[in-house]
């Protein structure tokens, strides 16, 4: 029982962590319209950072800290040449970016390339409590965490700030015609997602309390595509139901992929599990295109 | 090669009355200065000068090819200008941001109607009022009251735009959602919550049925009755002569004629111009 509920409570930080991740997604693309296709990058920033801080004994306030800025940072790196340009280019730079700085990560010591780094201080620690109790109050402080985020980015969305942002999402041309300084908010949005990425990839060192590139991969940022796309495209309620959704199809098959079934073996019901999922996707997509909590309109609109 | 037919008596485009009080100006509140935009070896503006003046509505006009869109690119610095100059009131443009002449009290709209689909009325207008401090994050964290305090002012001007446009009852529907008319009425009132001095208007009247060219035609006169100025790109003949002061004719990235839509009619260089004369 004990076991189950410790595995449930994984369960859920899980959806939180990515919840937290697409909220920053969101931003960029729900909220401006930037395609990042690399939004790993800076989950994978944010968990080095604080596993390299804490490590060398930072605090872990401000190795969480440091760890945002260092992704926001990236961010405007990147975003400072390719935002001048079309949008598209954004998406070239940053998906080419998650995997030069995964395989980075992969081949320098100090990161410990593939065998990554573990054994640091975590969240915590210093209640006198069992490990499956630490793993509830570890989730009660990324759902507290999660929150806050949550509540700022929809203040900042309902603002003047946030109206700029989607009038930029919807043409920009007519954003600078109107009088706007549109790549200043462009670079903003784009800051603060990845810095809101960088805050749950600190939450993922702390939660796996190991990492390596492999927990970097490209897959993770189409997750949170599909999370957001499921969920419904420029809503942050849509994040938090899209990564219960997914994560809820995704270990519940996974329970049916334990041993053979019929004339199935454990790698093909392994296989069938992820194409089950797809088809969901796909039944979805086809009859709720704008996800479930996004608006018929929000789809059928021309320009 | 320009053909001056403007009447040497002041014409009819002196501003009359402008609302404000602001006096027949001596100065031009637009000035375009031998203004070229090449294309590789093509000129496309060839060398482009002349003023629009306060209270005015100055049309542009030419036959297809002539560097009207392209010229109206480069005032609105959409398009940089290979050499001259564009001074509005006073502020040399070229070179700068396309961001800036909105700033300063000139605005454009677009030639096909360009509405935020995805936002309401009322958001489509809020959004284009200048100086909020809600616009900038440390004013959201630091001074939440100011931001609130500003965005209810933004707010009311945004709503006596909608009651002026007659768009009351779509005032919280999606831009998206609005008919063709409705839309071109929300471009031109989201225009004018920028506050502007003068209007550049790309073919108003592109894909506009007969009433809701009166519509338009009655608006642009209104506005003209309270102090605004309009420089206007327009293929309809019609709507040209009878609502412009003054009119400049371009063929060839070139000026060809200039003056009041009477003398502008009778000119020979405009009339081969536009039968495909040389």
């Amino acid at each position: 029982m004990s076991m189950l509920l410790g595995y449930f409570a994984g369960f859920l930080t899980n959806v939180v962590i990515y919840t937290l991740f697409v909220i920053g997604l969101n931003l960029q693309f729900g909220y401006t319209g930037l395609i990042n296709f690399g939004h790993v990058a800076f989950l994978a920033v944010g968990a080095y950072t604080v596993a390299i801080l804490v490590t060398h004994h930072a605090p872990i306030l401000l190795a969480v800290l440091a760890g945002m800025a260092v992704a926001a940072l990236f961010s405007f790196l990147l975003g400072y040449p390719a935002l001048r340009l079309r949008d598209d280019y954004l998406a070239i730079v940053t998906i080419g970016f998650a995997e030069v700085l995964r395989i980075w990560l992969n081949n320098v010591s100090f990161t410990n390339g593939p065998e990554g780094i573990g054994g640091f201080a975590v969240p915590l620690s210093w209640l006198p409590v069992s490990h499956d109790a630490w793993r509830w109050l570890f989730l009660l402080l990324c759902a507290a965490v999660t929150a806050v985020v949550f509540a700022a980015v929809e203040y900042l969305a309902r603002s003047p700030w946030g109206r700029v942002l989607k009038a930029i999402r919807e043409d920009e041309d007519v954003a600078v015609a109107l009088g706007k300084n549109i790549v200043s908010y462009k670079l903003a949005a784009l800051a603060l997602g990845a810095a809101i990425a960088g805050l749950a990839g600190g939450l993922t060192a702390f939660f796996y309390q190991y990492i390596n590139p492999h927990n970097f991969e490209a897959t993770i940022t189409f997750e949170a595509w599909t999370i957001m796309v499921l969920g419904g495209v420029g809503k942050n309620w849509g994040a938090v139901l899209g990564a219960v959704i997914y994560f809820g199809l995704y270990t519940i098959t996974s329970e049916f992929t334990s041993s053979p079934i019929g004339p199935f073996s454990t790698d093909q019901l392994a296989a069938l599990r992820i194409v089950l999922i797809g088809v969901v996707l796909i039944l979805l997509m086809i009859y709720r295109p704008q996800g479930i909590l996004g608006r018929k309109e929000d789809l059928g609109l021309d320009r | 090669m320009t053909a001056d037919v403007r009447p040497s008596a002041p014409a009819s485009g002196s501003a009359p009355g402008a609302a404000d009080g602001t006096a027949p100006a001596a100065g031009a509140m637009l000035s375009v200065r031998d203004v070229r935009k090449l294309f590789g070896g093509f000129a496309a503006v060839d060398g482009v000068s002349f003023d629009v003046h306060p209270g005015e509505i100055v049309g542009l006009i030419g036959p297809n090819g002539a560097g009207k869109s392209t010229l109206f690119q480069v005032i609105s610095l959409f398009l940089p200008a290979t050499s001259g100059e564009v001074v509005f009131m006073g502020t040399p443009l070229i070179g700068r941001p396309p961001y800036v002449p909105a700033r300063l009290g000139l605005v454009r709209t677009f030639q096909i109607t360009r509405v935020f689909a995805r936002m309401t009325v009322l958001e489509n207008l809020m959004f284009a009022a200048p100086r909020q401090p809600g616009e900038h994050l440390q004013n959201l964290l630091l001074q939440p009251r100011r931001v609130r305090e500003h965005e209810a002012q933004v707010a009311r001007r945004a709503e006596e735009l909608v009651e002026y446009f007659n768009l009351g009852r779509v005032r919280d529907q999606y831009a998206g959602a609005l008919s063709g008319g409705q839309r071109k009425l929300l471009e031109m009132a989201r225009a004018l919550m920028t506050e502007p001095r003068m209007m550049l208007l790309d073919e108003p009247m592109a894909g506009v049925n007969p009433a809701l060219k009166e519509e338009l035609l009655r608006y642009i006169r209104d506005l003209r009755e309270k102090g605004m100025t309009f420089l206007v790109i327009e293929h309809d003949m019609d709507m040209i002569m009878r609502i412009c002061d003054r009119i400049v004719v371009m063929a060839n990235g070139r000026i060809i004629a200039e003056g009041d839509p009477q003398s502008v009619r009778e000119n020979r260089a405009v009339i081969d111009a536009y039968l495909g004369g040389a």
